[in-house]
C-alpha cells in the first residue's frame, strides 16, 4: 500500500469513527430531550412512563374547573379530552400568566411534567389557535368579539 | 373582470395567467430535454435553442405573475387565488404582498424568481460555449419544469370561479401585522431559488465529468447569492418572530426555522470549500456534493414548510402539493446520489492536502464542523416525522437537544473564523503563525475581560465573547493591513489605499466584511440568550413592573380602529435606570389586534429598541373594569445587533460580487506602476 493510500485510509477511518461518535452522542441526547404530545386520556394510559419526561398535553379546559389563588399568581384547572369535561381529565397547576383567550371550554396546550401526585405542572400555557378564517355570522363584528373577550370570565 | 381583446375573444385573468404558465411549462420542458440530450451527445450547435427556450420560460412566468398582481390589485374574484386571499378593504400594498401570502401564490411567485435567476444566468453567460453550458442550463430548466408543473397542476392558482363572490376574506392577518412580513418571504425565496444555479453548475460539471477552471469562479460567486439572501431571510424571519409574535424570543428550533437553516448550513460550507476548489483544485467531489445537498435540502425544507407534514405525517397527502414534492425530492436525491457515485471518480484532485495547519486544512475542518451541525439539526428535525410515520407516536425534539448539540459546532466554526485567515495556503510555518498571534490574542483577552467585568457567567457565552475578540482582531487586520502597506509604499491617503486594496481582492475583502457581521451576530445571540431577564405580572393603572432595573408603568388601556382591524392596547411608559422615560402609547403600546373574520386576537408586543438592550413588553391579558393589564416583560441585551448585521452582510456580499472590470489587469499590477489617477 502506497503511503498516499494509507493516509487516505486513515482519514476515512478517522471520519467514520468521528461520525459514529457524533451519531451516538446525538442519539443519546435526543432521547433525553423528547417532548411527548399526549391528550389527557393518552397520558393517563401510559401509567408510570408519564412521570418525568416533558409532555405537551393538549385538550380542552374543563368547565367550572378554573381556580385562581387570591393574588392571581397561581392558577389551577383541569384539561379534559372532551369539550363537556366528561372522560379522562388531568389537574394542571400553572404559575404562568395565561393568554387573553384562556377560558373554560377552549383548546389548550400545556407544556410541563406530570408527577405521581396527579398534578401536571406547567410553565408554558398556550391557547390553541384556529388558524382558519371563519366567515362572519350575520351581524357579527370584530368590536363585539373584542367586547366579549374583555368581559370573559377570569 | 373579463376584457374584450381583438376579435371579440374574451381574455380573462384566469385564461391569460394559466395560458402563460402552460407556455412556460412547454418552454422549460423543451429547454431541459434539448439541453441535456444535446449536452450528453455533444451536439453543441443546439445551444441557441436551449437559450431561446429558457428566455421563453422566463418571459412567460414573469408575465403570469404580473397578471396575478393585476388580478389582485383589481379584485378579480373570479380567479381562485384572489377569491382566497383578496379583499376590497385590503390596502393596495398588501394586495401586491398577498401574492406570496398563501400556498398557490407563493409557488407562482417562486416560479417568477426562478425565471429571473435563469434569465440573468443565461444573459450573463450568453457568450459561453460548450456542452457544459447546455448541461447546466438543462438541469436548471428541469427544475423549472417541476415548478411550472406544480403551478399548472397541483397548486394551480388560476382556476376560474364561475360565480364569483363580490368580496374575499383578505390575506392572513399576521401578514398585515408588520412590514417585515412584506420582505421576509421574498428574501427567503430568493435564497431558496438561488440554490438552483449552483445546483445546475455542479450537476453540469458532474455530467460532463470535469469542472474547468473557467467555471470554478462562477460556481463560487453564484453560491454567494443564495447565501446572502438566505442569511437575510433567516434574520428577518427571526426578527419578525421577535417583533410580532410576542413570545419573547427570536429562535425556537421550530421545523419551519430549521427548514431554512439546513440549506444555509450546506451553502455556507459550500461557499468555503469552493475557495479550496478554485485555489488548489482539490475537494472537487466534496464541494460538488455540498452544492447538490444544498439544493436537495432546499426542496426538503420547502416540502416541510409547505406540505403541512409537521401538523401530521398522515395528513400531508391531503395537501395538494405534498405528494408531488415528495416525488421530486426522491428524484433529485437519487439523481444527485447516482451522479456523485458514477461520475465522482472522474474528478481528480490536482493537489493533495499538504498539512492540516494550512488555509485549506482549516477550511476542511470548517466543513466538517458544518457537516456535523447539519447532521444534528437534520436528525432533530426529522426524528419526530420518522417516529410518527413508523410508530404513530406524536413527539417533538426539545430545544435543549438543539442547543447542546449545535453549541460545540458553532464555537468551533467561530474559532476557525479566526484561525483560518491566519494560515497560509499550503503549509504553515509555526514561527510565522505564532508571531501573528499577538494582536488577536490581545483581542481575545479584551473579550474575556469585558465579559467577566459585565457579569457573564455562562461558560458558552464567555467562550463566544473571547473568540469574538480574537476573530474581530484577525479580521480587522486582514481588512486593513494591505491598505496600510499601500499607504507606506506609495504614500496614498488612507481612503484611497483602502479602496484600492479592497478592489484588488474583492472577494477576500468582502468575505472578511461578512465575517465581521457574523461575529456581531454571534455576540448578540450569546448575550441575548444567556443574559435576558424575564418578569410577568398584573398591574393596575399607575403601578409599575420592574425588569432588570427598567420600570414599566401601566398608564391605562386605549383602543382604536383602522380599516382592516381594531385593537386594544395597554399604554406603558418605560423608565430607564438613569431616570429618563420613553412613552409607548396608542399604536406603539403592547396591543391585541382584532381582524375582521378572524376570531383569535393577534398580539403585538412593544419593543423599545436600544443599541445595548431592548425592553420588550407583551400584553397577555387585560381587564377594562379595574382597569388592569397583565404583561410579560423582558430585557434583552444586544439583541438588535442580530438585525443590524444585515447591512454589513449585504455590504460585504456586494463588494465580493462586484464584477471585476476591464481595468482589472491594470489594478492588479504593482501599486508603483499606476502613477496616473492617484488622487
Amino acid at each position: 500500500m502506497s503511503p498516499e493510500n494509507r493516509n487516505r485510509l486513515l482519514a476515512v477511518g478517522a471520519l467514520v469513527v468521528a461520525g459514529g461518535a457524533l451519531a451516538a452522542i446525538a442519539w443519546g441526547n435526543i432521547g433525553e430531550n423528547l417532548v411527548y404530545y399526549w391528550t389527557p386520556g393518552e397520558m393517563l394510559s401510559q401509567g408510570e412512563k408519564a412521570y418525568g419526561p416533558t409532555i405537551r398535553l393538549g385538550g380542552v379546559v374543563a368547565p367550572k374547573s378554573i381556580v385562581w389563588t387570591d393574588d392571581k399568581q397561581h392558577l389551577a384547572f383541569e384539561v379534559a379530552d372532551q369539550k363537556d369535561g366528561t372522560g379522562p381529565k388531568v389537574k394542571v397547576a400553572s404559575d404562568q400568566v395565561p393568554p387573553q383567550m384562556f377560558r373554560e371550554g377552549i383548546g389548550v396546550v400545556v407544556e410541563g411534567t406530570y408527577a405521581a401526585d396527579g398534578v401536571f405542572r406547567t410553565n408554558r400555557l398556550m391557547v390553541s389557535h384556529s388558524n382558519e378564517y371563519r366567515p362572519p355570522k350575520p351581524g357579527e363584528h370584530t368590536k363585539e368579539w373584542q367586547k366579549s373577550l374583555e368581559t370573559a370570565s377570569k | 373582470m373579463a376584457e374584450v381583446v381583438g376579435n371579440g375573444v374574451q381574455v380573462s385573468h384566469s385564461n391569460l395567467g394559466y395560458g402563460l404558465v402552460l407556455l412556460g411549462l412547454l418552454a422549460a420542458t423543451f429547454a431541459a430535454f434539448v439541453g441535456l440530450w444535446s449536452g450528453l451527445t455533444r451536439r453543441e450547435t443546439l445551444l441557441p435553442w436551449v437559450r431561446g427556450a429558457v428566455y421563453t420560460f422566463s418571459g412567460s412566468m414573469i408575465l403570469s405573475n404580473l397578471t396575478m398582481i393585476h388580478a389582485l390589485f383589481f379584485d378579480d374574484f373570479s380567479v381562485k387565488y384572489v377569491a382566497q386571499v383578496g379583499s376590497k378593504a385590503t390596502p393596495p400594498i398588501f394586495k401586491v404582498v398577498s401574492l406570496w401570502s398563501a400556498l398557490e401564490g407563493s409557488i407562482l411567485f417562486w416560479g417568477m424568481i426562478l425565471a429571473v435567476y435563469l434569465l440573468v444566468f443565461t444573459l450573463m453567460y450568453r457568450k459561453a460555449q460548450g456542452r457544459f453550458v447546455q448541461l447546466s442550463l438543462g438541469i436548471m430548466a428541469a427544475v423549472a419544469v417541476f415548478f411550472a408543473f406544480l403551478i399548472a397542476g397541483p397548486a394551480n392558482p388560476w382556476t376560474a370561479i364561475p360565480n364569483p363572490l363580490s368580496d374575499g376574506p383578505g390575506p392572513n392577518p399576521l401578514l398585515q401585522n408588520h412590514p417585515l412580513m412584506i420582505i421576509h418571504p421574498p428574501m427567503l425565496y430568493l435564497g431558496y431559488v438561488g440554490m438552483t444555479v449552483p445546483f445546475g453548475i455542479a450537476s453540469g460539471a458532474l455530467l460532463s465529468g470535469e469542472i474547468t477552471a473557467a467555471w470554478m469562479m462562477p460556481l463560487r460567486k453564484w453560491s454567494m447569492v443564495p447565501f446572502l439572501f438566505l442569511s437575510i431571510g433567516i434574520i428577518l424571519g427571526s426578527w419578525w418572530a421577535y417583533a410580532v409574535l410576542g413570545w419573547g424570543g427570536y429562535w425556537a428550533w421550530d421545523p419551519v426555522e430549521n427548514a431554512a437553516l439546513l440549506p444555509w448550513i450546506a451553502i455556507t460550507a459550500f461557499l468555503h470549500s469552493t475557495m479550496v476548489l478554485e485555489r488548489k483544485g482539490s475537494l472537487k467531489l466534496w464541494t460538488l456534493a455540498l452544492g447538490l445537498a444544498a439544493f436537495v435540502l432546499t426542496i426538503v425544507g420547502t416540502f416541510m414548510t409547505r406540505s403541512g407534514v409537521f401538523n401530521s405525517v398522515h395528513s400531508f397527502t391531503q395537501s395538494e402539493i405534498g405528494p408531488t414534492f415528495l416525488k421530486f425530492i426522491v428524484i433529485i436525491f437519487v439523481f444527485s446520489f447516482v451522479l456523485l457515485v458514477v461520475r465522482g471518480g472522474k474528478l481528480q484532485s490536482d493537489s493533495p492536502l499538504e498539512s492540516v495547519a494550512s488555509r485549506e486544512g482549516s477550511i476542511l475542518l470548517n466543513n466538517l464542523a458544518f457537516a456535523a451541525l447539519l447532521f444534528t439539526v437534520l436528525l432533530g428535525t426529522i426524528f419526530p416525522l420518522v417516529q410518527e410515520a413508523l410508530f404513530n407516536k406524536r413527539i417533538s425534539v426539545g430545544e435543549p437537544y438543539f442547543n447542546a448539540m449545535s453549541m460545540p459546532c458553532w464555537i468551533l466554526i467561530l474559532f476557525l473564523m479566526g484561525v483560518g485567515p491566519m494560515m497560509p495556503w499550503g503549509k504553515a510555518e509555526p514561527d510565522l503563525v505564532l508571531k501573528q498571534l499577538l494582536v488577536p490574542g490581545a483581542g481575545a483577552l479584551v473579550g474575556l475581560a469585558a465579559s467577566m467585568a459585565l457579569g457573564a457567567r455562562n461558560p458558552w457565552a464567555i467562550g463566544v465573547y473571547t473568540l469574538a475578540g480574537f476573530v474581530a482582531m484577525v479580521t480587522l487586520r486582514e481588512l486593513f493591513l494591505p491598505a496600510q502597506s499601500r499607504m507606506q509604499e506609495s504614500k496614498e491617503n488612507p481612503f484611497t489605499a483602502l479602496v484600492r486594496s479592497a478592489s484588488k481582492a474583492r472577494r477576500r475583502f468582502g468575505g472578511y466584511v461578512v465575517h465581521l457581521g457574523i461575529v456581531g451576530i454571534a455576540v448578540a445571540v450569546a448575550a441575548s440568550s444567556t443574559a435576558k431577564v424575564h418578569v410577568s405580572g398584573t398591574v393596575k393603572v399607575g403601578e409599575t413592573l420592574e425588569v432588570a432595573g427598567h420600570k414599566v408603568r401601566f398608564d391605562g388601556l386605549s383602543s382604536g380602529s383602522e380599516p382592516h382591524r381594531t385593537w386594544t392596547g395597554a399604554d406603558v411608559t418605560v423608565i430607564f435606570p438613569g431616570g429618563s422615560e420613553a412613552v409607548h402609547h396608542g399604536l406603539k403600546a403592547p396591543r391585541m389586534n382584532f381582524y375582521e373574520r378572524q376570531t383569535d386576537p393577534v398580539g403585538s408586543p412593544m419593543v423599545d429598541e436600544g443599541a445595548l438592550r431592548d425592553v420588550y413588553v407583551s400584553l397577555m391579558a387585560f381587564d377594562s373594569k379595574t382597569p388592569s393589564a397583565t404583561f410579560n416583560a423582558w430585557v434583552f441585551p444586544l439583541v438588535g445587533w442580530i438585525w443590524y448585521a444585515i447591512p454589513v452582510l449585504v455590504l460585504g456580499s456586494i463588494i465580493a460580487l462586484w464584477p471585476q472590470g476591464r481595468r482589472r489587469e491594470e489594478r492588479e499590477a504593482p501599486a508603483k506602476a499606476i502613477p496616473q489617477g492617484s488622487a
